[in-house]
């Protein structure tokens, strides 16, 4: 049914193109989530990308190829939004709080203490947006590394490597803090 | 302290968070796009580049039987069109490009769908102000500066030298020699982030070699020099 769709879109079919939008933009709208942690910036990167979906579609040769397409434009659209607020006035932070909708409704248990989540997002938010993208089409997405590879199109070693130092950034992150939590509890 | 299995379940969960929805807003204005762009069937779309083919660059990219077709066509139609308008014979000498000075350090402007690029104004002391195009299609570049060449380089002509900075793991270091006149420069990191293609225009009389140029860049994760394949070639 997708690849009717994205064959028709192609063409200049605009029901089509509706179609494909309904069907990929709350996945595009997850992944720029958890790459930006901006309820509002996702929605920039996500409407970035779906332009470009429309804009450049008739290029793409294999409609079969349309996912890992749309994953590399939302990468793309969500570290440049990262990059222009880190330029931008204030110069680095990327500190509004997640929107009301995403958790209010989950008791902690669900997936660990409030402190665990909040450690987690102060982590994720210290490392570059590249390593944040690479992270969650990884984790959320559940692409390998070839895949990664395929979608950023890199090298699968430097997609394995990257994933690596990704991951290991965001593991040091997370001791440091626990290390800084663990001294401030003492110091008191 | 948490164990490292502790971590990755703590960040696997915290990746199964819900993130909520794409408002609706967001969908209608990309919608309203298409319908302000409307677009029939693209009679060329076989020949531009694939957004999810190799992000090669000159003859890696055209090299495939279509793109291949549409570059020999093209040449073909624009040897046509120069002799039929006399110019084949008469061509102007090129144009040398503006003057610019020389500026320590850029950060790359990316578009959020085509390849980041940047102009670095080249510091050297013996002939004309240089400058170098870059075209970063890896995404990964996250700084280009300058180096200093100082009174001169010693590597050889049509090689380019890569070398990390001892002080940083993500720098790499390129060095390469030239004319006094060899001031344009464009540099294209492939999407693989470590193929290097660097184009400088030709550089007709001059006599005076050993011009050295170097650039700095850094990249947002460690970049072993060993694994650049860095070339540079000379073009009209």
């Amino acid at each position: 049914m997708q690849r009717d769709l994205v064959e028709r879109a192609a063409r200049g079919d605009q029901e089509a193109f509706e179609g494909l939008v309904r069907l990929s933009a709350d996945r595009l709208f997850a992944i720029a989530h958890r790459i930006l942690r901006d309820h509002h910036l996702a929605e920039d990167a996500v409407q970035q990308a779906l332009v470009t979906i429309w804009d450049e579609l008739p290029r793409l040769r294999d409609p079969e190829r349309f996912d890992a397409w749309t994953y590399r434009l939302i990468a793309r659209a969500s570290i440049a939004a990262a990059k222009r607020e880190r330029r931008g006035p204030g110069g680095g932070a990327l500190v509004r709080l997640l929107p009301a909708d995403a958790d209010a409704s989950r008791a902690p248990d669900d997936f660990g203490s409030v402190a665990d989540r909040d450690e987690v997002e102060r982590g994720f938010r210290q490392l570059k947006p590249e390593q944040r993208a690479i992270l969650t089409l990884h984790h959320y997405a559940g692409l390998s590394s070839p895949e990664i590879a395929d979608v950023l199109g890199i090298p699968v070693g430097t997609a394995g490597s990257r994933l690596h130092y990704a991951s290991q950034a965001l593991r040091a992150t997370l001791e440091a803090h626990a290390r800084a939590d663990q001294g401030k509890e003492r110091s008191a | 302290m948490t164990t490292p299995n502790e971590q990755d379940r703590r960040i696997a969960a915290w990746f199964e968070e819900p993130q909520g929805r794409v408002p609706e807003g967001t969908i209608e204005a990309a919608l309203a796009h298409a319908r302000t762009h409307p677009r029939g069937r693209d009679p060329l779309a076989a020949f531009r580049r694939d957004p999810m083919g190799s992000g090669g660059f000159g003859l890696g990219r055209i090299a495939q039987p279509l793109p291949l077709l549409a570059a020999v066509g093209l040449l073909l139609a624009a040897a046509v069109a120069g002799a039929a308008i006399g110019g084949w014979f008469e061509r102007e000498p090129a144009v040398v490009p503006p003057v610019v000075s020389p500026s320590p350090s850029v950060t790359p402007s990316e578009a959020p769908s085509g390849p980041a690029t940047l102009r670095v104004d080249l510091i050297e002391h013996v002939g004309n102000d240089a400058f170098i195009e870059i075209i970063d299609e890896s995404f990964t570049l996250t700084e280009a500066i300058s180096g200093d060449p100082g009174d001169g380089v010693d590597v050889e002509q049509d090689l380019v030298r890569v070398e990390n900075d001892p002080a940083d793991p993500a720098t790499v270091v390129l060095t390469w020699s030239g004319g006094t006149c060899d001031t344009r420069h464009e540099l294209v990191i492939n999407a693989d982030g470590r193929t290097l293609r660097m184009f400088r225009g030709t550089c007709e009389g001059d006599s005076l070699g050993g011009v050295g140029h170097v650039l700095r860049l850094t990249f947002d994760a460690p970049a072993p020099a060993a694994e650049f394949d860095a070339t540079i070639e000379t073009t009209p």
